[in-house]
């Protein structure tokens, strides 16, 4: 069974949301609660896979999974020299990914299940296919799949954020979000297009083994990065995050989050491993560094201004994007030169954020939701003393808060600590926005606090009650591990973030899982 | 494909820009296929016309990007019908298709 | 005990927490010192803002925070927030124009270290 699974793992992962997804609304014909049953079912379930495989992955090296073929780990059946089926290919990068979504699935899933009040059967249909997709995008080696399963995910993302559908601000706002990202997938459809013209194959690992950056290929390298970094939210191309974020239910919010982060490792897996030898690594790194200070800065200096709660954390969220993308950055920047070591650091910092951030964001998008379920009111002005009626959900936000902006015994500080130490040695300025921006996050965070939870009480919230237990479950799971990631940040960079930063720094072991 | 740029960018109908997105679709996949081309090839199938007498195999044209094609115009489809059905309901909330209208009666900030 | 090693130095949050345990002990022992019996309730001083008495509640606006920030940097905001269109023409035409701008310096750096 074991074995079963270790080899057929990969494809499970996948399988098992979608076949999830599909018997939703036929279960949903017998009974209610034995869909909720169900749906608990089979998000544990999937969770469960999810780190076994990822455990078996950190232990005995990259898994791959061969579409079709006898045996799975027949790469390149008789006698041939390129792989020509589908392969799925998880290295330690990926694996940290699975990690970091399936904590994120968790919370997301449950808290959905006290919070959505009608058509929960549609809902969790989409959040399935939503979820297959992204495990999807983090496992596939095949350059054209990775292209499905981001349709994919835009698609299901866009149903399920034009879900409240009596509202019409957040039909627009899925509108807008579908339009963008069908405009960035149908460029990389079109790089990828390129890509195959020139070398024949559509493996990762072999377009890495052929490449030679000939001169229509920087066409298909800008088409590519561009294309992703529009899909996760960095700065010039960020105007539907907001929109998109701030007007999804706050499950929903708090797993665009996750998807985000699955288009943020696509480009990291593109960029180190498809062209990791590029000549010219150090001006598309300058690019990647810049789109990070850009987003860092610009998000939050929009989000200080912001009334409205969910918007403002959406423009969070696209800051603290930024720290991924110049955390990374400055790892690919620092490929081959002597600066290597702090390059190392910067990556294991950047990386150590992007778990770090579907937490404590994850939090509070759900804390967000929870004051809005509980007073039905979004605007900061007409909030006011909610910590005596809502002590938990006060307690829980303040966690987020202090885990957000960096404060210490948190897993936020642990990462961005890296990333300021790392930063300074690079150049000053860099360390030096960072640190700006940490302080404009408290700032704001600050805003909401006191606007929201402290103050008198107003007359019409003399009535509300705590949110449903679900939400409390939820909202306690990701506190309890953002404060244990806390606590001992060096067991989880040695266990699953170091692995994955040298897995993306060498891309040669990626190559030899294939060949 | 820049025709489809110049409707989304230009253009302030919702079912324009939608028209737009499935342009540029059009435009990549024709250019799918034709990199699949092959000098004198043919119908990549294993048919008996293809197999001339006295030649061991016929030059065809390259399969994958036909099945690449075909993925991507069912993707374009169901992305095509979402974006429109979207249009539909905000046509029944707004009553206008204007994308500027909608900002103003919506009052986005 | 855990210990993060960062490139210079290195931080251990158990001894963080460690301190901060004692400063809240330290802040325990000294309010055993504070008068006994001391209503908070009834001693209350009604808050003053700019000099005035605050009478009424809910005056404040979250609107209002830092209001001297906002004034400052007026310029910038308003710039900022003029991008900030709800339109998605105008969200195409930044991707265009980003595509064109990292276009135009990969080919540089193509034609002058290639």
């Amino acid at each position: 069974m074991i074995d079963f699974l270790h080899q057929n793992g990969l494809a499970l992962l996948i399988a098992f949301p979608l076949l999830s997804a599909f018997l939703i609304p036929l279960i949903e014909k017998i009974s209610k609660s034995l869909r909720n049953i169900y749906i608990l079912f089979a998000v544990f379930s999937t969770t469960s896979l999810a780190m076994f495989l990822a455990q078996s992955i950190f232990a005995f090296g990259p898994l791959v999974y061969t579409m079709g073929a006898q045996h799975p780990g027949l790469t390149m059946p008789s006698g041939l020299t390129i792989p020509v089926r589908i392969i799925l290919l998880a290295d330690a990068f990926s694996a940290f990914m699975i990690v970091s979504s399936s904590i994120a699935l968790i919370a997301s899933a449950i808290y959905s299940l006290g919070s959505v009040k009608r058509s929960l059967g549609k809902y969790f249909s989409l959040f399935f296919v939503m979820s297959a997709s992204i495990f999807g995008i983090i496992c596939t080696g095949d350059l054209f799949n990775l292209f499905v399963f981001i349709e994919i995910c835009s698609i299901a993302s866009a149903g399920l954020v034009a879900f409240r559908k009596e509202k019409a601000e957040s039909t627009i706002a899925a509108y807008n979000y579908l339009i963008v990202s069908s405009i960035a997938s149908l460029m990389i459809l079109f790089s990828i297009g390129i890509i195959y013209g020139q070398y024949g194959v559509l493996n990762m690992a072999a377009v890495a083994k052929l490449i030679k950056f000939s001169f229509v290929d920087n066409f298909a390298i800008v088409l590519l990065v561009s294309g992703l970094a529009l899909k996760c939210g960095a700065v010039p191309l960020h105007f539907w995050v907001p929109d998109a974020y701030g007007r999804a239910p706050s499950g929903i919010s708090a797993f665009l989050v996750v998807a985000s982060q699955a288009s943020l490792y696509a480009l990291f897996r593109v960029s180190f491993t498809l062209f990791g030898a590029f000549f010219l690594i150090k001006l598309l790194s300058l690019a990647i560094i810049v789109l990070g200070v850009l987003s860092m800065f610009v998000g939050v200096t929009m989000a200080l201004a912001q009334k409205d709660i969910k918007k403002l954390m959406a423009y969070h969220s696209m800051s603290q994007t930024g720290y991924m993308l110049l955390g990374v950055g400055l790892g690919l920047y620092s490929i081959n030169t002597p600066l290597s070591d702090v390059g190392f650091f910067a990556m294991a910092g950047g990386l150590f954020h992007i778990i770090n951030n579907a937490m404590y964001k994850g939090l509070l998008f759900l804390t967000a939701g929870a004051i809005i379920y509980a007073t039905g009111q979004r605007d900061l002005n007409k909030l006011g003393g909610l910590a005596r009626k809502m002590p938990y959900t006060t307690i829980f936000f303040m966690i987020g808060a202090a885990a957000i902006a960096g404060l210490p015994p948190t897993n936020g500080f642990a990462s961005k600590l890296l990333i300021y130490e790392s930063a300074f040695i690079f150049n000053p300025i860099l360390s030096i926005v960072a640190l700006i921006v940490s302080v404009f996050t408290l700032v704001s965070f600050v805003k909401i606090f006191c606007s929201a939870f402290l103050g008198p009480e107003r007359n019409e919230f003399k009535n509300i009650k705590e949110v449903p237990c679900a939400m409390h479950f939820a909202m306690a799971f990701l506190s309890v591990l953002i404060i244990l990631f806390g606590i001992f940040p060096d067991l989880i960079l040695n266990a699953i973030v170091k692995p994955a930063a040298s897995a993306l720094l060498n891309s040669l072991a990626y190559m030899g899982a294939v060949f | 494909m820049l025709i489809g740029f110049y409707a989304i960018i230009f253009r302030r109908n919702l079912i324009k820009i939608a028209m737009g997105v499935s342009i540029i679709a059009s435009g990549i996949n024709l250019f799918l296929i034709a990199i699949g081309y092959r000098h004198e090839g043919v119908v990549p199938i294993f048919t008996s016309a293809a197999i001339k007498a006295g030649e061991a195999q016929a030059k065809m044209v390259l399969p994958v990007p036909q099945a690449l094609t075909l993925t991507s115009i069912v993707i374009s489809l169901a992305v095509t019908a979402l974006m429109l059905s979207f249009a539909v309901v905000i046509y029944k909330k707004t009553n206008t298709l204007d994308i500027k209208e909608i900002k103003e009666a919506l009052n986005i900030d | 005990m855990s210990t993060l090693e960062t490139y210079f130095g290195f931080w251990t949050p158990t001894i963080f927490i460690l301190f901060f345990c004692l400063a809240m002990l330290l802040c325990y022992l000294l309010s055993l010192f504070a008068k006994k019996g001391f209503a908070y309730s009834k001693n209350k001083a009604q808050p003053f803002v700019s000099g005035n008495a605050y009478s009424e509640l809910n005056l404040i606006r979250a609107s209002d925070y830092f209001w001297g920030f906002f004034k400052a940097t007026e310029n910038y905001y308003d710039f900022i927030k003029s991008i900030h269109t709800g339109l998605v023409n105008d969200y195409i035409s930044w991707f265009i124009g980003v595509i064109s701008v990292m276009l135009i310096v990969v080919f540089a750096g193509v034609i002058i270290w290639g």
